[in-house]
């Protein structure tokens, strides 16, 4: 609907009627008869004008000058092209802020985009209609709760800056379900959502949604020279190597959101050790690097820069990584009598890496002083909470894991491998093995199978009650081709290093993403940048891409690490920009079904919003149409 | 012949509805100026040189003027016998002739010589009249042609005194109207059997086209005899309109043109002006013709004889 935000400005129009008598009392031309035109025409050029088009061209440049009179007055009137909404009683906006919002499109980023179109929107709302500003990205916040003072809504709106935190859809899907609910303490309500997602698939109900979407210029665009991508980092960690005290592996990830070169700078404490170029193609937008860094014996921070032209998105550029100087694992081997198999191979580490303290069931207490507890032949009564295990030949079932054992066993020969990029797999040959199987293992929640065979898991691995933990029922002293191979101690040392490595980390070097609220000691939360934040009841959330450390000597980084942010994978599909959401029977629904039916005046940025610009553009081409058609030259 | 030209004459008189109040262009007193311009030109010729238009050459006339030695090629009948019988030499006997001249009028009639400045007009018909009582007074014969989109001649050839007042009605019927050509008017002169005389082309020059004027003036550089090209103008021609916004009309045409007028171009339409004129006149010296520029805002007496003078055939000048 076309709205005028200062109508008084249409009094300018009063010119026209100016313009009219001006027209109609113009002064003529004085006649002169002349012997000869020659010598006027001669220095002015041959023209051959007709009189009816002299008075085609006088009654043109009267119109193109109505025209132009016209344009200014209703410039002047500011025009706003804004979606019917009379009778809406109340307004929740729903803004986007997560990090992609931050890209740049055409000098301006998607949230400041998105906050004029929810400008004009506001400036459509009848008087009296209530409004909402929320704002989301993993958090939900109500910037502005339910009032009438538009004011207060866009100052709050203008206020809003994007956050480098990656949403997520269930985090979206709150944020609705909460805007929803605002909405409808009034009907009738509705959500407008500003975002650069695609229209979500569960529109809550009782209330119009209606998305002004922003992005579509470089969302999903293949780059060619002068197109703008965006290249980040999905993911980057770094581990000790598992025979190496001295070298760690460093894993980064690079997405690009289209064919690009980007330019990959690793630095240890400052120092570049590496300087990789990655070429990304249409078909090839991910690229992992593996290389060894090393960070010296007091730890360092890595940081890995990529940098490449016409870059949309800062924020997924720079990731830190705090790495602790290393220290040996702990491991408390509790068992009655371990398998020697499993002896050998924890001798095989070196101390500076893993310190193995055998423990007697009759000592043990779940306090023990270790990073890792190994458990071989012996389970204690209930599951130690909190804290990483590793089970090798478990006698019987302890909730979560469930344990069927088999009395005689089973020859398994390359047992099936459910993840072979698991980082407990990490070396250890599984095609190769032929091992003995004992038990068959199940869990109700958490552990994952890495290894089954023809009657069930044999080795599982994942998270339980808060730790990461690994299970495995195998005799290694019975196995035909395992113990004597490396994939045996392999797989103990990458069981124990991956269960302790959350422990390890958890004191120095925490590695988040953006938006993670996590437990830390002080009371202060300080970024490298110089920002301090604080911490209450002992958490924190991660607000920016950096390293931070607390008063309470916890430290650590943060940065996106998400692959959908980097690649601008925010799939906009235009069939599903809007839609209708509720009873049908909403008399105000019905009666603006028109606006919903022809969405693209919302989603086209040519014909919503402010259309002051382009009438003084019209204004101003109009002048100069007349000028040239009418007064180019002296003759008409 | 004669009714053709009565007719024709007659059908410009009643469609002449351009033509100016004539009472006080050809009226008496003005008959009374040419006759003492006739005089007073006839008084001069007299003072410079005796005899009316003798021509060098010896004619066959009665009246004797010179004997001289017979010499081979000679007409033999010329032979004075009876100075031979007495001197024994052979004389002939040599006449003079009386060459009689005809006098060639052609009056521009386009509408440009009545608009928008009707001086023109009125000087050019009282610069015919003067032109044709003079041939007449001498009794020359005079030819009166009018020069449109063709050439028309308006009178038989005249001879004598008694034809003036037909030639003042002439040109008082005369129409001024119409595009004119000149170039197209004077392809069609023609003068007739007898070549010899004086021709005067009276006409402003301009029209829908003034750059076709030397050319159509070059044409005349065949004529035999004495040409006067007279340049009819008006001062205000030289000179622009006034700055503004014109409406601008061809008086030949009815060409309408709408300009805006500024100082540059009131200049640029001077320098054009005068390169046209200077372009007639170079064309005319270049044919051996003698151009005269008519100004209206000069007396006519002073122009009349200035312009006689200018050369010999008619009234006997230098």
């Amino acid at each position: 609907m076309l709205r005028f935000l200062d109508p008084m400005g249409w009094w300018w129009a009063v010119a026209l009627a100016a313009a009219i008598v001006l027209y109609l009392i113009r002064p003529r031309p004085r006649r002169l008869r002349v012997a000869t035109l020659a010598f006027y025409l001669a220095p002015l050029g041959a023209v051959s004008d007709t009189p009816w088009l002299q008075r085609l061209k006088r009654l043109l440049s009267f119109v193109l000058t109505a025209m132009l009179l016209l344009a200014t007055a209703a410039a002047l009137a500011k025009p706003v092209l804004a979606p019917v909404v009379d009778g809406l009683k109340t307004a929740v906006i729903l803004v986007d802020r997560s990090a992609s919002m931050g890209a740049v499109d055409g000098g301006r980023t998607r949230l400041a985009q998105a906050i004029d179109k929810a400008r004009i929107q506001l400036d459509a709302l009848p008087p009296g209609a209530a409004v909402a500003v929320i704002a989301y990205d993993r958090r939900t916040d109500i910037v502005v709760p339910r009032t009438t003072d538009r004011r207060a809504a866009l100052r709050a709106l203008e206020a809003l800056t994007p956050r480098p935190i990656a949403s997520e859809d269930s985090r979206r899907s709150a944020a609705l379900a909460l805007a929803a609910r605002l909405a409808a303490i009034e009907a009738p309500g509705a959500v407008w959502e500003c975002t650069d997602r695609a229209a979500p698939d569960d529109i809550p109900s009782g209330v119009a949604y209606v998305r002004l979407a922003v992005g579509e210029a470089s969302n999903g665009v293949n780059a060619g020279s002068n197109v703008r991508v965006n290249v980040g980092i999905a993911a980057c960690d770094a581990r000790p190597l598992p025979m190496d005290t001295v070298h760690q592996e460093l894993y980064l990830a690079v997405v690009a959101s289209g064919a690009c070169t980007a330019t990959a700078d690793i630095s240890v404490d400052g120092q570049a050790i590496a300087l990789r170029t990655i070429a990304f193609t249409a078909d090839h937008l991910e690229e992992r690097v593996v290389l060894p860094i090393e960070p010296g014996p007091t730890g360092g921070v890595v940081t890995v820069q990529v940098t490449t032209p016409g870059d949309v998105l800062a924020c997924d550029d720079r990731a830190d990584l705090v790495l602790p100087p290393p220290r040996p694992l702990k491991v408390a081997l509790i068992g009655p009598a371990p398998d020697a198999f499993l002896q050998l191979a924890l001798a095989g580490f070196s101390a500076d890496q893993i310190v193995v303290q055998a423990v007697k069931p009759e000592a043990w207490k779940p306090d023990l002083p270790a990073d890792v507890l190994l458990f071989a032949g012996w389970l204690p009564p209930v599951w130690p909470l909190g804290r990483p295990v590793v089970m090798c030949d478990s006698p019987q079932s302890l909730a979560p894991l469930s344990v069927t054992l088999l009395p005689e066993g089973v020859g398994v020969d390359s047992p099936r491998t459910a993840d072979p990029g698991h980082p407990v797999l990490y070396g250890v040959a599984s095609p190769r093995v032929t091992l003995w199987q004992q038990a068959v293992l199940g869990a109700d929640s958490g552990l994952a199978p890495l290894w089954s065979s023809a009657v069930g898991p044999l080795l599982m691995a994942g998270d339980v009650h808060g730790a990461r933990a690994v299970v495995m029922s195998l005799a290694p002293g019975k196995s035909e081709r395992l113990a004597l191979l490396a994939s045996w101690p392999l797989l103990i040392g990458n069981s124990l290093l991956w269960a302790g490595q959350p422990a390890r980390e958890s004191a120095a070097g925490r590695r988040c993403r953006t938006g993670d609220v996590v437990a830390v000691r002080g009371n202060e939360l300080r970024w490298a940048d110089g920002s301090v934040a604080s911490v209450r009841g002992g958490w924190a959330e991660l607000d920016r891409v950096g390293r931070w450390t607390t008063d309470g000597g916890d430290s650590g980084s943060a940065a996106v690490f998400s692959a959908d942010v980097s690649g601008l994978k925010m799939d906009l599909r235009g069939a599903a920009d809007h839609a209708t959401a509720g009873n049908s029977s909403s008399s105000w629904l019905s009666s603006s079904s028109w606006l919903f039916s022809s969405s693209w005046l919302l989603s086209s940025s040519w014909l919503s919003g402010d259309l002051v610009p382009g009438l003084v553009g019209l204004a101003a081409a109009l002048l100069l149409l007349e000028a040239w058609l009418c007064h180019r030259r002296g003759i008409h | 012949m004669a009714s053709n030209l009565s007719s024709a004459a007659t059908e410009r008189t009643d469609s002449s509805s351009s033509r100016a109040p004539d009472d006080d262009l050809l009226d008496a007193a003005f008959l009374d100026r040419l006759r003492a311009l006739f005089v007073q030109l006839r008084r001069r010729r007299r003072q410079r040189k005796q005899g009316a238009q003798q021509a060098p050459a010896a004619g066959h006339t009665r009246e004797f003027k010179d004997h001289r030695h017979y010499s081979r090629g000679d007409d033999w009948r010329a032979i004075d016998w009876r100075l031979y019988a007495r001197l024994d030499k052979l004389f002939i006997r040599v006449f003079e002739e009386i060459q009689e001249l005809h006098v060639h009028v052609l009056l521009d009639r386009s509408a440009s010589m009545i608009e928008p400045y009707p001086a023109k007009r009125r000087d050019a018909l009282r610069l015919t009249v003067g032109l044709g009582f003079l041939a007449l007074a001498n009794n020359h014969r005079l030819s009166f042609h009018t020069l449109g989109d063709g050439c028309q001649r308006e009178l038989p050839p005249l001879k004598g005194q008694g034809h003036v007042q037909a030639l003042v009605e002439r040109c008082r019927a005369i129409s001024f109207a119409g595009n004119g050509d000149l170039d197209q008017a004077l392809a069609r002169f023609r003068a007739g059997a007898d070549r010899r005389g004086v021709a005067f082309v009276i006409t402003d020059g301009l029209g829908s086209d003034p750059a076709r004027t030397s050319d159509a003036l070059r044409r005349l550089a065949a004529w035999p005899g004495e040409t006067h090209v007279v340049r009819i103008a008006d001062p205000a021609e030289a000179e622009p309109a006034p700055v503004g916004e014109l409406l601008l009309e061809a008086v030949e045409g009815g060409e309408r043109r709408r300009i805006w007028l500024t100082a540059t171009e009131q200049q640029l339409y001077r320098d054009r002006y005068r390169a046209w004129t200077d372009d007639v006149e170079r064309a005319c010296v270049a044919s051996s013709m003698i151009c005269s520029t008519w100004s209206t805002a000069v007396p006519f007496d002073t122009q009349f004889v200035e312009m006689l003078s200018r050369g010999d055939a008619l009234a006997g000048g230098r």
